[in-house]
């Protein structure tokens, strides 16, 4: 049962992370390498400000713009250069910044491990016979909260069904009238925030190190991939599917092997999928 | 430093930049050839490395529960071949598919070969790693000679392979590959079987990565898992992209210029404090990584470009 919680909650940070790389990877057609990076950044900030005595909440609210505009200037000073490149180039382009961005934490924050200071975390036991702490019901909601209002945002707003569209077919989009550029930007601030959550909420469950960002790119594109790319519905099961798939596996298999859930993961996905299109 | 010094170094940074040369090879013919985007090379170059190990080593050496204790050549062919089956596994389901699975895939496979490095202690010792692998004619040659000789090794082994790919990127097979790279289903349409040419140049390149890993193990004397993280991975992709992917002599010269800027810059490491090094490190990849996007933006093609080449007797 504890791990079912721990998935829960581990699953809650995935998908935190899967929905804004799914938005990105549906809206500008690349996988972003650095995305991670982008998490663990917002994360680090965080911890900076939190280390002057700010709680890690407010810190969060705080380095959250400090995230956006990280990711609004990545795009800026490489990915819009490169619209019209072809799909390989992109991804590599990502894992250039990725490794750029993991250097730049690694020179400013040292290579050490990182804990929020968060005081005492009160816990209590479920009736199911687990133990959840304070803060990882905080997580669980706040997910909850940031998904259903991300759904109501692309389904009820212009610039949520902009977005969809844009993402669905960008040239159609254009000659529609809709600033492609500026849909862009409002949904990096969007995954800027999503990933920042993300990170600072990995930090709270754990702790951080500069090679973390790396390991969570690979559940978190694994979720995307496990449903559609762009798929909202996708990320979201797909990051608790994950969640808890990589915490249950700690009963079988060493710790260690997380990671390889996922990449287990990607591969079913793969296998699955192309063999029903093949038949279908 | 002494003339000895000067000179152990210089053959050192040779070999290292054949080894590493080898490697850009490798992914030169996986995509400067054929288009595919392998995020995974360290994966391939682990394979070989402790492939090699465990060729040239008995059984116990390291506290592994497998060993053949066969000759070095043979050892060096078997690592490719090891390296080679592991792309025929991998890239059998992911070569068909849109290139973003096949990086994901890749990029799992890389990371999974160091964990499995790192955690299966019975059969790679851990994190430890091998020291003392075995050191082909280590008895014979000692000192600045062996560095000699290892460095004529490493010259033929790297001779022989730009020749091999050389000769296939200008054959019938470097044609369709090509075709391939620039329009697959164009080149379906002329009846070409793109997923066996694609399935071919991978594992071909592969071979060349696990030789490169068989010659470092035997080279360095000591492996572990972290030398073979996604940081060599994107030192190899960079010293492609700056060389110029396509062009195999680009290849080369894009690896002499990215580690002689990383060993180069070693030398400034021994002139700060000890206590700033980690972050001169991570300065250095930084500036790499900024080099290597400034490329992609300003100038794909890489320092020497591709040429255009039909073939030998209809000149394009």
């Amino acid at each position: 049962m504890q791990y079912l919680v721990n998935g829960i909650v581990v699953g809650c940070i995935i998908v935190l992370g899967s929905t804004g790389f799914t938005i990105l990877y549906a809206l500008l057609g690349f996988p972003n390498l650095a995305y991670g990076e982008i998490m663990l950044l917002g994360a680090y900030v965080t911890l900076t400000i939190n280390s002057l005595g700010v709680p890690v909440y407010a810190a969060l609210l705080l380095a959250a713009p400090v995230t956006c505009v990280a990711a609004v200037g990545v795009d800026r000073l490489v990915f819009k250069r490169l619209r019209q490149a072809n799909l390989s180039t992109l991804i590599m382009a990502s894992f250039g910044i990725s490794l750029f961005l993991r250097s730049l934490i690694r020179v400013v924050w040292g290579t050490g491990v990182h804990l929020f200071a968060m005081g005492p975390t009160p816990q209590f036991t479920l009736p199911i016979g687990a133990v959840i702490t304070i803060p990882q019901v905080f997580i669980v909601a706040y997910s909850v909260l940031a998904v259903a209002l991300l759904f109501l945002f692309r389904k009820k707003t212009r610039l949520g069904k902009a977005t969809r569209a844009v993402a669905d077919n960008r040239t159609l989009a254009r000659v529609a009238g809709i600033d492609t550029e500026r849909i862009v930007l409002w949904n990096l601030v969007i995954a800027g925030v999503l990933a920042v959550s993300g990170g600072v909420f990995l930090g709270i469950d754990s702790s951080l190190n500069p090679l973390q960002g790396w390991r969570l790119l690979l559940p978190v594109y694994a979720a995307t991939i496990f449903g559609r790319v762009g798929s909202m519905y996708g990320a979201l099961c797909g990051g608790l599917l994950l969640g808890l798939a990589q915490e249950l596996s700690a009963i079988y298999l060493s710790t260690e092997y997380k990671p390889g859930i996922a990449l287990l993961a990607i591969i079913v996905t793969i296998f699955i999928r192309f063999r029903l299109l093949r038949k279908g | 430093m002494d003339i000895a010094g000067i000179l152990t170094f210089l053959v050192y940074f040779l070999v290292t930049t054949g080894i590493y040369g080898l490697l850009t090879m490798g992914l030169n013919v996986q995509w400067g050839y054929a288009g595919l985007l392998n995020i995974g090379v360290a994966g391939f170059y682990a394979a070989g490395a402790y492939a090699s190990v465990y060729l040239t080593h008995g059984v116990g050496f390291g506290g592994n529960t497998i060993g053949l204790g066969l000759p070095f050549p043979l050892a060096l062919a078997g690592a490719m071949a090891v390296a080679a089956l592991v792309a025929l596994l991998l890239g059998g389901p992911s070569l068909g598919l849109d290139k973003g699975y096949l990086a994901i895939t890749l990029l799992g496979f890389g990371e999974l070969a160091r964990l499995v490095a790192a955690n299966e202690a019975w059969l790679t010792n851990g994190t430890m790693g091998f020291s003392g692998v075995y050191k082909l004619l280590g008895s014979t040659f000692r000192g600045l000679s062996y560095q000699f000789f290892f460095f004529l090794l490493v010259a033929v082994v790297v001779l022989v392979c730009y020749l091999v790919i050389y000769r296939a990127h200008r054959s019938p097979w470097g044609r369709a590959l090509r075709a391939i790279r620039e329009d697959e289903a164009a080149a379906m349409m002329q009846g070409k079987d793109t997923f066996r040419f694609k399935l071919e140049a991978f594992v071909l390149g592969a071979a060349l990565m696990g030789g490169a890993g068989s010659l470092y193990a035997h080279y360095v004397g000591f492996i572990n898992p972290s030398s073979f993280t996604s940081e060599h991975t994107f030192l190899i992709w960079i010293m492609l992209i700056v060389g110029g992917s396509g062009n195999d002599l680009g290849a080369l010269l894009g690896t002499i210029a990215i580690w002689g800027f990383y060993v180069g810059s070693n030398f400034l490491l021994d002139l700060v404090p000890a206590h700033l090094t980690a972050r001169l490190g991570g300065i250095r990849i930084m500036v790499i990584t900024a080099l290597f996007i400034f490329m992609l933006i300003k100038r794909p093609e890489g320092l020497l470009r591709e040429k255009k080449w039909v073939s030998a007797v209809f000149k394009g």
